[in-house]
């Protein structure tokens, strides 16, 4: 249990933010400290060499004027007032015979011959050298110069004091830099947590839809940008299921109302029947609107599962060279009694061709229903015109009557299942055929669009691509 | 003719039994795959009326079988399952014909009969005739006690139907299939408008009706009603 939090939290982006923050953080004030402390190593010493340089040019006019006689009893005063462990002067010859020294008891043995072999060899006249003094943990910078004929002259200064204080120096960086890493770690966390807080909040709110309240939003105003992308994108998504779900809603209600009114008819005729005896012929019309509301039902079981395969794409598109104008016209020809008795002109504008390539089965599909909507909302000496065209590529279908139309707040939701504009429901069907003749166009790789004014007609056009 | 039917569900088989009873069938019945399939093999039938989902023994083996031993008695398979791969698999199997439930009786004795003519190689004739209605089927043309009647090509289509299954109810789903080639049956009775204009031509000016319309089944031409 508690390593599985363990884990949950160090797979967390607050956790992984706080850390790269903090390493970022560390390394790099780590090695600007580094580098600022070798520059201030380097300019102490480059100060110390350079002290002692000045020291032996002293020395060296001194010499000049005054020879070692005048020298000796300036060093004796600059030593004097000193303690022996600070420093040391010596002067020999180029021999290496020492000529004067101060107190050299706690300095020991010091090289000054391959200091002089090398100053020969390469011609300088001073040198400067590190002395390392391992057992006293101490070190000592020397210069040896010559300051006269025959007279070199050797300083050593103690590096205890710059040591020192380049070693208080270190110490303060470095709590500066702990107390750095542990104030970033805080402002990392601080920051992440900020970041990840909002994020935290949309991913609670996902947690409560999905525990069913659906109507649930995540606050957008005065976030960081991108949660507030974030949140907007959320939103709209949580938007679109709901009005799905709504529909599905509304599609359930319609299905429970369509499915069950033929079986509530069906069950009372039956029970009618069976209450009292009657006529054979009572018995026999009973069976027959039984069968007829059964092919109703049987009717719109297929027509959804229809509209469900072709919208899913499975018993895919069978895909056949037919000719388009037959087909339209033994589709007009069919209904031609029914438009006759209504006295409705039905007209069509037809090519001489029009060779096309597709679906044959679900085209006759698409404009029987398309006729059929049309006949039923076509009023008597009303007109339906059905055109058809090559053009652009395309093949344009049109159905175009002069029917009762269709409102503005019914266009919309003509396509969807199961809705009809008359909510009486008085004018039969079941919602259904609009529904189908958009699947079917759709899987065919073609559009419908309709367009209708309220008591004048409507206008369905089909495109596909040829 | 002698029909197998092979059928789980008591209440269609009971159904199916008397009307094929009734359209001259003797008919055997066996209500699980294993049964279906021992009859199969044994007695020798015309047809064979199979569902797909059997209790024992499943319909596509019981064909698969019965096809293994060198039976070619014409199956018809029943099923409630409707996709076009299911039908496929089905006659890929060795079954005949397929018809989606819930049917309509009138065209699974259609389909029976075709299969059996089928298998049986009755030749086609070339003229159709019942009581004084003659069709012939060459010259396209229609008589009505010697005299010739004017159809258009959709009535002629229908009419020819209608006598080439004289005596058999046919459906509007059967007329929309086979006469005009559309697998569904639209909203509005086309079929039913259709028949009123094929009447008026035929039966309006004669005492003899010939075309019957039996309410919530279909349309039936024969002499007598």
């Amino acid at each position: 249990m508690f390593s599985r939090k363990l884990h949950n939290f160090r797979n967390s982006l607050l956790f992984r933010l706080t850390i790269l923050y903090a390493v970022a953080f560390t390394v790099l004030s780590t090695i600007g400290f580094l580098i600022f402390y070798y520059r201030i190593y380097a300019v102490t010493m480059e100060g110390l060499d350079l002290e002692l340089l000045d020291k032996t040019r002293k020395y060296a006019d001194l010499t000049k004027e005054a020879g070692l006689e005048g020298v000796l009893p300036e060093i004796a005063d600059e030593t004097e007032s000193e303690d022996p462990q600070e420093d040391f002067y010596r002067i020999f010859n180029f021999k290496g015979d020492i000529l004067f020294t101060t107190d050299m008891s706690f300095w020991g043995v010091i090289d000054r011959k391959d200091i002089l072999l090398k100053m020969q060899n390469e011609g300088l006249s001073y040198a400067f050298q590190t002395q390392t003094f391992e057992e006293r943990d101490d070190k000592a910078r020397m210069i040896t110069a010559i300051v006269g004929p025959d007279t070199v002259l050797q300083i050593g200064e103690s590096l205890e004091e710059v040591d020192e204080y380049l070693d208080i120096f270190l110490e303060l960086v470095s709590i500066l830099v702990i107390s750095l890493i542990i104030v970033s770690t805080i402002i990392g966390w601080l920051l992440a947590r900020r970041a990840t807080i909002d994020m935290q909040e949309v991913a609670e709110t996902a947690e409560e839809i999905a525990n069913g309240s659906y109507d649930r939003r995540v606050q957008v105003k005065g976030r960081y940008r991108e949660i507030e992308r974030l949140s907007a994108a959320f939103n709209s998504m949580l938007d679109r299921i709901q009005s799905l779900l709504n529909s599905m809603k509304e599609i359930n209600d319609n299905i429970a109302h369509d499915l069950r009114s033929p079986l509530a008819r069906i069950r009372g005729f039956a029970e009618m029947n069976l209450l009292k005896e009657k006529s054979i012929d009572a018995y026999k019309d009973m069976a027959a609107s039984t069968i007829e509301e059964c092919d109703t039902l049987i009717g719109m079981i297929n027509a959804m599962l229809d509209i469900t395969e072709a919208e899913a794409g499975v018993n895919g598109v069978k895909v056949e060279e037919f000719e388009l104008v037959t087909l339209i016209r033994e589709a007009c020809e069919l209904f031609r009694p029914i438009t006759e008795e209504k006295k409705i002109n039905l007209k069509t504008d037809l090519p001489e061709s029009l060779m096309f390539k597709s679906d044959r089965k679900r085209m006759q599909r698409i404009v029987m229903n398309l006729l059929e909507n049309a006949i039923k909302y076509t009023p008597a000496d009303g007109t339906i015109a059905v055109s058809a065209a090559a053009q652009n590529g395309e093949i344009r279908i049109d159905f175009e009557d002069t029917g009762m139309g269709i409102s503005e707040n019914d266009l919309p939701h003509i396509f969807e299942r199961f809705y009809r504009c008359d909510r009486s429901r008085s004018l039969g069907g079941v919602g259904l055929g609009l529904s189908l003749v958009k699947a079917y166009t759709e899987s065919m790789n073609g559009t419908i669009h309709v367009e209708s004014t309220l008591n004048q007609g409507s206008r369905f056009a089909l495109r596909f691509l040829r | 003719m002698r029909l197998l039917l092979v059928e789980d569900d008591i209440k269609i088989a009971q159904f199916v039994v008397n009307g094929l009873k009734e359209a001259g069938f003797a008919v055997d019945h066996a209500a699980n795959g294993e049964d279906g399939l021992h009859l199969a093999l044994t007695e020798p039938y015309d047809i064979a009326v199979v569902d797909l989902m059997l209790p024992k023994v499943d319909g596509l083996t019981l064909i698969e079988e019965v096809r293994r031993n060198d039976i070619n008695t014409p199956v018809l398979i029943l099923s409630a399952k409707r996709s076009v791969d299911d039908r496929v698999k089905g006659l890929k199997t060795g079954s005949d014909d397929y018809l989606v439930k819930p049917f309509a009786f009138a065209e699974l004795l259609a389909r029976v009969q075709a299969l059996i003519r089928r298998s049986t190689h009755v030749t086609a004739p070339s003229e159709l005739k019942v009581a004084d209605l003659t069709l012939d089927l060459n010259a396209r043309k229609v008589f009505r006690a010697d005299e010739e009647i004017m159809l258009q090509p959709l009535e002629f289509s229908l009419l020819e139907y209608l006598m080439r299954n004289a005596g058999r109810v046919v459906s509007k789903t059967m007329i929309m299939e086979h006469v005009w080639d559309y697998n569904f049956s639209p909203q509005t009775n086309v079929v039913e408008a259709r028949i009123c204009y094929l009447r008026d031509k035929i039966d309006n000016h004669y005492d003899l009706k010939l075309i019957h319309t039996v309410r919530g089944v279909g349309y039936v031409l024969k002499e007598a009603s």
